[in-house]
């Protein structure tokens, strides 16, 4: 690109100022006159960041002032005039015309935030290969030292970035190599052949074979069974009379282990008797109780009416009327009540003898009562046993005829013989069934293994691909990544070689970038130099070589801004330097401030801008 | 990245070098191709999305 125009409002020092530039144009001005400002506006205005990449845009505004607009006219490759309008406070606006357009058209972009005067080339970059500050000198010799583990060309080419993509192409092929060996073990270990499974199903085959064979015979057995007398049913007829024979021998023993119901009867009736009599037993009983219980009392108040009358001897007086009472009458009615006691308790005597009888025969009738309940029971099961003997006496009888009238119908043994082959045809059928279900489950079984082997080793076939592409993907991005860092370092060195030739000041030195390092070694008279060993011009004069170096190697944008490169220097390098630097502006638009007049003066076919 | 235009061609001659010698197909070829663009635009995609998309698997 070309800068060809600028135009400042509100930025730094410059309340409204437009700077024309041309391919070599030299910017004199004392300090604080916005030299500086000038290089930071023309970064701001392609890239829309500060120079310094810790400040903002805003910190370029003019004090007091909320915005300042920066609009940069200029071209790329002489065929098209781009005029780029951007604000420290706005969206940042491109306009283009050609040779022939009158008008400006703007062009639109998906991201105008991020837009810039040329987006081929990132800010870190142009900020090193296409500006030049003094201030950048002390810092740019420490970066040319690896520096946490990185040296610049690999903090150029965003190292970081690409190794974590290789990073993450590796981990990639490991996770690969996870899934073809789970996939692996997935893959049965035992897989059946088709041979085996044609085996199986042949020998399916075979039992489907006999089993219709088995079971058309079997069916024709069935036809003629109807013709012919079964011996089953032989079977259950003789079963049923060998059954009814056993339950009547049974009752008849039953009943004749009981004594016969005549003798029962009259054992009953007796028994009977003898309970009436015993009847009123119980009642007596009471009766007896009672009477106890009453002499128990009589006594008791005779004992209670002697008490008292030994009381009122004692007092010689009624103790409620209080009227003499002689101890003759008392006397005599004492020994009266205590004949009258003795009389009471002899007769309560009596009736408890008579009360214990009546309770002995109390416990005999209950005797009587059990003995009469179990005959009872007896003479009720002959009674069911003759009605049992009676209905069974006819009846083995009856079947034996039935036996008899059913061998007559048919060879009983010639049925016997057909029945046990109809039921070993049975057995074997059955038989047949269970081998032919087992062989059945035995080639569902194979063939399931067999297919889940298939899709088994399908996806091993897939997993163990899938290892091959993430392989070839890793090699390809490690030797891409390597191949990059290569090239890239060849073409600083050639642009190193190229520019050594014109910084013929440089010749006295041997620089060389060595390994993959961008990391200079500087020899003279077979010394080696160390970058802080160097004088300051000769570090301006190296940094400046290098700077055109990696703008060859990264690229740059086409124009080389240069904030005060002369500063410190004596006349003598200040001419060598401005030799150079008309040397630089054959190849890029050179654009440099000063301070210095003289310096200035050493540019004769520039255009001076004075601020 | 500053070289990523350099870094995808050299990909993908490396790729194309490589898919000779271990017999890859061209869809093969291309899907790794297509991979490495969309890890070099998008940051946030990780190894196993990488495998997934290399196996030809789309993930959500």
């Amino acid at each position: 690109m070309e800068i060809q125009q600028m135009k400042l409002k509100n930025i730094g020092c410059f309340t409204e100022r437009t700077f024309d530039f041309s391919d070599l144009t030299v910017i004199v001005g004392d300090n604080r006159t916005g030299k500086s400002t000038l290089v930071h506006a023309i970064f701001f205005a392609i890239f829309g960041r500060h120079l310094h990449a810790s400040l903002k845009p805003e910190d370029l505004c003019s004090k007091g002032e909320k915005f300042g607009t920066a609009i940069m006219y200029f071209s790329k490759n002489h065929d098209k005039d781009f005029k780029l309008h951007r604000s420290t406070a706005g969206v940042p606006k491109l306009y283009e015309k050609s040779e022939e357009d009158i008008m400006w058209s703007p062009v639109l972009s998906d991201n105008p935030e991020n837009l810039s005067a040329d987006s081929s080339i990132p800010a870190q970059v142009a900020s090193l290969t296409s500006f030049f500050r003094e201030s950048e000198l002390l810092y740019f010799l420490q970066d040319m030292k690896p520096k946490n583990n990185k040296t610049l060309l690999q903090s150029l080419i965003g190292a970081d970035d690409l190794q974590g993509v290789q990073s993450k192409f590796k981990k990639a092929l490991r996770l690969a190599g996870e899934t073809k060996k789970t996939a692996g073990h997935a893959v049965p270990k035992q897989i059946p052949d088709l041979k085996s499974i044609q085996n199986l199903k042949e020998e399916l085959a075979g039992l489907e074979k006999k089993l219709g064979e088995t079971d058309a015979e079997y069916k024709k057995l069935l036809r003629n069974r109807d013709n012919e007398i079964n011996p089953e049913v032989f079977r259950l007829l003789r079963k049923q009379y060998e059954e009814k024979t056993k339950e009547l021998d049974t009752a008849i023993k039953s009943r004749e282990k009981n004594s016969p119901p005549e003798e029962l009867k009259k054992k009953k009736t007796l028994l009977k008797k003898q309970l009436s009599e015993k009847d009123s037993v119980a009642q007596c009983k009471d009766e007896f109780y009672r009477k106890i219980v009453d002499y128990e009392q009589n006594v008791k108040n005779l004992q209670l009416r002697i008490e008292r009358l030994m009381d009122m001897k004692k007092r010689s007086g009624c103790p409620t009327c209080e009227q003499p009472i002689t101890v003759e009458q008392v006397s005599e009615l004492i020994s009266k009540l205590e004949k009258q006691s003795v009389d009471a308790a002899r007769n309560r005597g009596k009736v408890k003898e008579e009360f214990q009888k009546a309770e002995g025969r109390l416990k005999e009738k209950q005797l009587l009562e059990k003995e009469l309940r179990k005959i009872s029971r007896q003479i009720e099961e002959a009674h069911q046993l003759d009605k049992q003997i009676e209905k069974l006496k006819h009846q083995p009888a009856k079947i034996k005829e039935e036996l008899e009238q059913y061998e007559r119908l048919g060879n009983l043994s010639d049925a016997r013989k057909r029945y046990r082959h109809e039921k070993k045809l049975e057995a074997e059928q059955k038989n047949l069934e269970k081998q032919k279900e087992e062989v059945r489950q035995k080639i569902r079984q194979n063939e399931s293994t067999l297919r889940l082997a298939a899709e088994s080793r399908k996806k091993l076939h897939i997993a163990a691909r899938n290892v091959l592409l993430c392989d070839v993907a890793k090699q390809a991005i490690e030797d891409a990544a390597n191949s990059m860092t290569r090239e890239l370092l060849d073409k600083v060195r050639t642009g190193v070689r190229a520019w050594t030739e014109n910084f013929i000041f440089l010749k006295h030195f041997n620089i060389e970038m060595t390994g993959s390092e961008l990391l200079p070694i500087i020899q003279a008279r077979g010394y080696q130099y160390k970058l802080n060993q160097m004088s300051k011009s000769e570090r301006i004069f190296l940094y400046l070589m290098l700077k055109l170096a990696i703008g060859d190697a990264l690229g740059h944008l086409g124009a080389f801004v240069l904030d005060d490169p002369a500063d410190g220097l004596d006349s003598k390098r200040k001419q060598t330097l401005a030799y150079l630097l008309i040397e630089v502006a054959r190849r890029r638009q050179l654009i440099v401030t000063t301070n210095d007049l003289f310096f200035a003066e050493l540019f004769p076919r520039s255009s001076l801008v004075s601020l | 990245m500053v070289a990523e235009s350099l870094l995808s061609e050299l990909f993908c001659r490396k790729i194309e070098k490589l898919a000779i010698e271990k017999h890859l197909t061209d869809a093969e070829k291309e899907r790794i191709i297509s991979v490495f663009g969309e890890v070099m635009t998008n940051r946030f995609m990780d190894a196993h999305q990488i495998c997934q998309r290399l196996a030809g698997e789309d993930t959500v």
